[in-house]
């Protein structure tokens, strides 16, 4: 994917496996909001 | 809404020989904070275990009706195809699905919308952990069939 990066946030029991090139995947909560 | 179908709910009591559970359940939560706008994200999913029965899936009503467009498929099939309005976002869906490493869940998300968007998704699923565990599974799902079908 052009442009920014894109971060897929993931929790639990299971594995998610990014298809789409450039797109980062975390086994974390999405940092919060300020 | 009550996402515990009366079979999920006799899978999770049955308990082997031993006392152990037969199935434990499981959750897993897919967060995109930022999706950009005209792009499509794709994703493969599996859930723990030697193999998982998925029963549950939502999307957050946090999310834009009508931003996103989807398309799932399992073992070839397609599962659902649609942009995600608002009956998605306000209800989930109960299904049916033995997931496992070969046979994952595929997912293509769009974002049709002009801006960035906010994605939420969630699954509830059982997961059994050996071979044997799942053949007994599966029996005891076979069985679950035939009494309500009359007890033949």
């Amino acid at each position: 994917m052009a442009g920014r990066p894109v971060i897929i946030y993931v929790q639990g029991a299971g594995t998610l496996k990014s298809l789409t090139p450039g797109v980062t995947v975390k086994k974390e909560a999405p940092p919060k909001k300020e | 809404m009550s996402t515990m179908t009366p079979l999920v709910e006799y899978l999770a009591a049955v308990r082997s020989p031993k006392g152990a559970s037969l199935v434990r359940q499981g959750g897993l939560q897919v967060i995109v904070p930022i999706f950009p706008p005209a792009s499509e994200i794709a994703f493969s999913l599996t859930f723990s275990g030697y193999a998982s029965i998925a029963y549950y899936h939502r999307f957050s009503p946090s999310m834009v009706p009508g931003a996103f467009t989807y398309r799932s498929q399992h073992s070839g099939i397609e599962l659902q195809t649609g942009t995600i309005g608002t009956i998605h976002l306000s209800e989930g869906n109960n299904y049916w699905l033995v997931v496992t490493k070969a046979d994952p869940i595929t997912t293509t998300i769009s974002n049709i919308s002009g801006v960035d968007q906010f994605f939420e998704t969630g699954d509830s699923f059982l997961i059994i952990d050996s071979k044997e565990d799942y053949e007994e599974v599966m029996n005891l799902i076979r069985r679950w069939g035939r009494f309500h079908e009359g007890g033949r």
